[in-house]
């Protein structure tokens, strides 16, 4: 008689148990996909992404991966091209006016938003007047506040008058956070919704975006690929090993440690630029550092060349001076090197400030991501050399973040936002209350006109002339310390023809080349 | 019986209430809310208007004082509601059943493996003890025990995954989409996460048959002619297995807390790598259910194992 709980029945069904899984798994490894290799069939793109981009808020900065699929799913008046100029997207031409102050945008005719809206003058004002309220976060909040009229005569025509000429309004308005949205901007799963060359079909929680091409795209001929399939990633392990087994063919956000692997892993292309400012924000409110001269100690003391290497393997940049983009016409290469690395005048200066006996602040940073407590480690190092001494403090990013919200910190390795490559957006680094981004009690005063001036000037001499002043006030006060760009790498199978990289703030909007890339045959 | 149950019925709910409560305070002492993270967490972005934030916070009932959150939250969890996931504005049963589903398949395949080699393991050490079998596999047995969970996880997805190409080194196809490629990818995972537990088992189990095999009542039985394979079978293996099935009792909820680890190292979509991000997101309710889940499994496991035991070993009192 078969009793249930004799060993002989237990380990029988254990056993049998066992074997018929060996068998299921070795049937299935022999008829599944192999991992390697090609596109699948047509042209569908297997994209490892590096964050789950939930919640998406119309215009506000929300990382990387959210500004990524905005620029995929959605467009706005004016795009990036590939010489990161602002180039026509759903308005096809514009004109201003000889003070400034008028912009008269056309949009193309029959625009609609994916699922067959119709897109219209309406939805551009109203979108553009969602960004001007303060509760609702637009990083552009203040640019669009500062449009007195918005006129929409007919369906495709759109007149922004302006309270003072923003020299940069059109890279604002090319921003992929600039789009355009429909009355509901996300759909029922809580996807966005735009009027970009692909729409969200399917999202699955915690795994995946399933991307197609949106018909009513008003480029649509031009768009090559029928389906993007996003996986999310949030290890940038994952991601490299991914790409390299060939399980994907597009992976963003590749760290600086990984370029060496990828550069030699055969069919991949790695493509990185100089990317966000890197730097150290300041506590000028409380503490040691409220002392300009115990600031300008610090800069000194700090190297940039080994912040380089640690945290970008040497492909960033080094640079002190304001962090304005090295190509471009604003940038000083004079006013970068006034701070370099020099722990004798650091010493000295802190002597001169009353510290030769040393002092000791708290560095705040986080060990969520790469490259953060490598950095840390280094500016611990170099301060030390000079007598200071350094109580690291870590945690995750919401750590940071929070601590850095209210200024609870001395030192916090972080950088300057910048939201575009023109220099208006330098006023994000100094003005507005402490935040994680910018540094805790700057006097506004000594930049807030300089800085708004800048922003109403023409591109020529007399705008050089203002930066530059800003930079030399900049280097007495050092409110913040900055050591350069970092850089920023996206990786892909070469088989993935037409994306074209922007650099710096832009480099998460060069997704905008997804309209016409596609996969070689 | 039917008191015994209720009593440790009772005592659950307490634990619950306690574990709920520890997580609730644990969360809000960490700096960093959620409506933060949502508007400026992702990595590359920043500065937000923190008017923005305040709107956000006020929408998500995160400016009301603490007492009032925590209370409400009680009151939702008494009527069975653990309230909506922040991250993903839904209920937090439905994010959390898709992944749950599938760490229950890591957790089984760990548990066939674990239980399959790890018993085997055991009682063929503990049978032939002092031989070359026995030393290689108890030396095999200590590695698989003192290897961190992270480093095996690590280990298998590259050596078998990418170096071998035997199995996927990641990734995730979701059931609907093929049955087949599913636990395909799950296979690795669930290997990674059967190592500590198989190791117990093993060591355990070896133990256990050594004692056993020493008994009085054992030696008789052989002296009275009954072969090998027929003492092994109804002597040995039955009541060495007591110990043993106690242990994995407390080994699942290990198990469970080394799924964070070995899930994200193969980017597997379950509750583990979900809690992960829901921390690091400060989503609380999120994390506040997972929790829940976990202490539920935590204590009816351990119920289950008791009442096995007694079930199986009559000399403890039913």
């Amino acid at each position: 008689m078969l009793k249930i709980t004799t060993p002989r029945f237990t380990r029988t069904v254990a056993l049998a148990a066992a074997a018929g899984l060996v068998v299921t798994l070795v049937s299935c490894a022999v008829d599944s996909e192999p991992s390697g290799g090609e596109a699948s069939a047509g042209q569908t793109l297997e994209y490892g992404l590096s964050a789950e981009p939930t919640d998406i808020k119309t215009g506000v900065d929300q990382g990387s991966a959210a500004k990524e699929i905005t620029a995929l799913v959605r467009r706005g008046l004016l795009q990036y091209g590939p010489d990161s100029q602002p180039a026509p997207a759903l308005a096809s031409d514009y004109e201003v006016s000889d003070d400034g102050l008028t912009y008269t945008f056309t949009l193309r005719p029959d625009l609609s938003f994916a699922g067959g809206e119709s897109l219209t003058s309406a939805d551009v004002k109203r979108t553009f007047e969602y960004f001007a309220d303060e509760e609702n976060g637009a990083v552009y909040q203040g640019e669009f506040a500062s449009i007195s009229a918005i006129e929409t005569p007919d369906d495709s025509t759109v007149i922004l008058t302006l309270e003072q000429p923003q020299t940069a309004f059109p890279n604002v308005l090319a921003d992929p956070l600039s789009a355009i949205v429909p009355e509901e901007p996300l759909d029922d799963s809580g996807s966005p919704v735009g009027a970009g060359p692909f729409m969200i079909t399917d999202y699955k929680k915690g795994v995946s975006f399933t991307l197609e091409a949106n018909p009513d795209f008003y480029n649509a001929d031009e768009v090559g690929l029928e389906k993007i399939e996003m996986t999310f990633m949030p290890d940038a392990q994952t991601r490299v090993k991914a790409l390299m087994s060939g399980q994907v063919q597009f992976i963003d956000y590749v760290p600086a440690s990984d370029y060496a692997t990828l550069e030699d892993g055969s069919g991949i292309t790695l493509d990185y630029a100089p990317g966000l400012y890197g730097g150290l924000l300041l506590n000028l409110e409380d503490g040691p550092l409220s002392d300009s001269t115990v600031r300008q100690a610090i800069a000194y003391a700090v190297d940039e060349e080994s912040l380089n290497e640690v945290g970008t393997l040497g492909y960033g940049t080094t640079s002190k001076g304001l962090p304005i983009v090295e190509d471009s016409a604003y940038y000083d290469e004079e006013q970068a090197e006034r701070l370099a690395y020099d722990p004798d005048k650091a010493r000295e200066l802190l002597a001169e400030a009353g510290y030769e006996e040393g002092l000791s602040v708290d560095l705040l940073t986080t060990s969520q991501y790469f490259g953060y407590t490598e950095r840390a480690q280094v500016v611990a190092a170099n301060l030390e050399d000079v007598g200071v001494e350094v109580n690291i403090v870590t945690g995750d990013y919401a750590n940071l973040i929070s601590l850095g919200n209210s200024g609870s910190y001395d030192i916090l390795l972080s950088g300057p936002p910048a939201a575009m490559s023109d220099p208006t957006s330098l006023s994000g680094a100094f003005l507005g209350g402490p935040s994680f981004v910018r540094s805790a009690g700057i006097d506004q005063d000594l930049y807030a006109d300089l800085l708004e001036q800048g922003a109403l000037t023409a591109d020529g001499p007399e705008r050089e002339e203002i930066y530059h002043e800003i930079g030399e006030i900049f280097l007495e006060d050092v409110p913040f310390i900055t050591t350069g760009q970092g850089a920023t790498a996206f990786a892909y199978t070469d088989a993935f023809e037409g994306f074209e990289m922007l650099s710096g703030p832009l480099a998460y909007s060069s997704l905008y080349s997804f309209e016409t890339a596609r996969l070689a045959e | 019986m039917i008191r015994y149950l209720l009593v440790r019925v009772g005592l659950g709910v307490v634990t619950i209430w306690g574990v709920v409560t520890a997580v609730f305070l644990a969360l809000h002492a960490v700096p960093g809310g959620p409506a933060a993270i949502i508007l400026q967490g992702g990595a590359g972005g920043g500065d937000v208007n923190p008017a923005a934030i305040a709107a956000l916070e006020r929408e998500l009932g995160l400016d009301r004082p603490l007492l009032e959150q925590y209370v409400v939250y009680l009151w939702d969890l008494l009527r069975g509601d653990l309230g909506n996931s922040i991250r993903y504005s839904a209920p937090v049963s439905e994010v959390m059943s898709a992944p749950f589903g599938n760490t229950i398949v890591l957790v089984l395949i760990a548990l066939i493996i674990g239980c399959v080699v790890g018993i085997g393991a055991g009682t063929v050490a503990g049978t032939w003890s002092g031989s070359v079998l026995d030393r290689v596999l108890s030396g095999l047995l200590s590695v698989a025990v003192s290897a961190p969970g992270f480093v095996i996880a690590i280990f298998l997805s590259i050596f078998l995954g990418v170096n071998l190409g035997w199995f996927p080194s990641l990734g995730f196809t979701p059931i609907e989409e093929g049955f087949g490629s599913f636990l395909w990818h799950a296979f690795l995972p669930g290997l990674a996460l059967s190592f500590g537990f198989l190791a117990m088992l093993g060591r355990v189990t070896r133990t256990s048959v050594l004692a056993v095999k020493r008994e009085d009542w054992v030696r008789t039985a052989r002296g009275m002619g009954m072969s090998r394979p027929r003492v092994f079978r109804r002597h040995i293996f039955r009541n060495a297995m007591n110990p043993v099935i106690t242990v994995s009792g407390l080994q699942l909820g290990t198990m469970l807390g080394a799924t964070v680890l070995v899930e994200q190292v193969f980017n597997w979509p379950g509750v583990g790598l979900t809690l992960l991000n829901a921390i690091n997101g400060r989503d609380y309710p999120l994390v506040q259910g997972i929790v829940i889940v976990f202490a539920i499994v935590f204590i009816v496991s351990n119920l289950v194992v008791d009442l096995l035991y007694r079930f199986l070993d009559p000399r403890v009192e039913g």
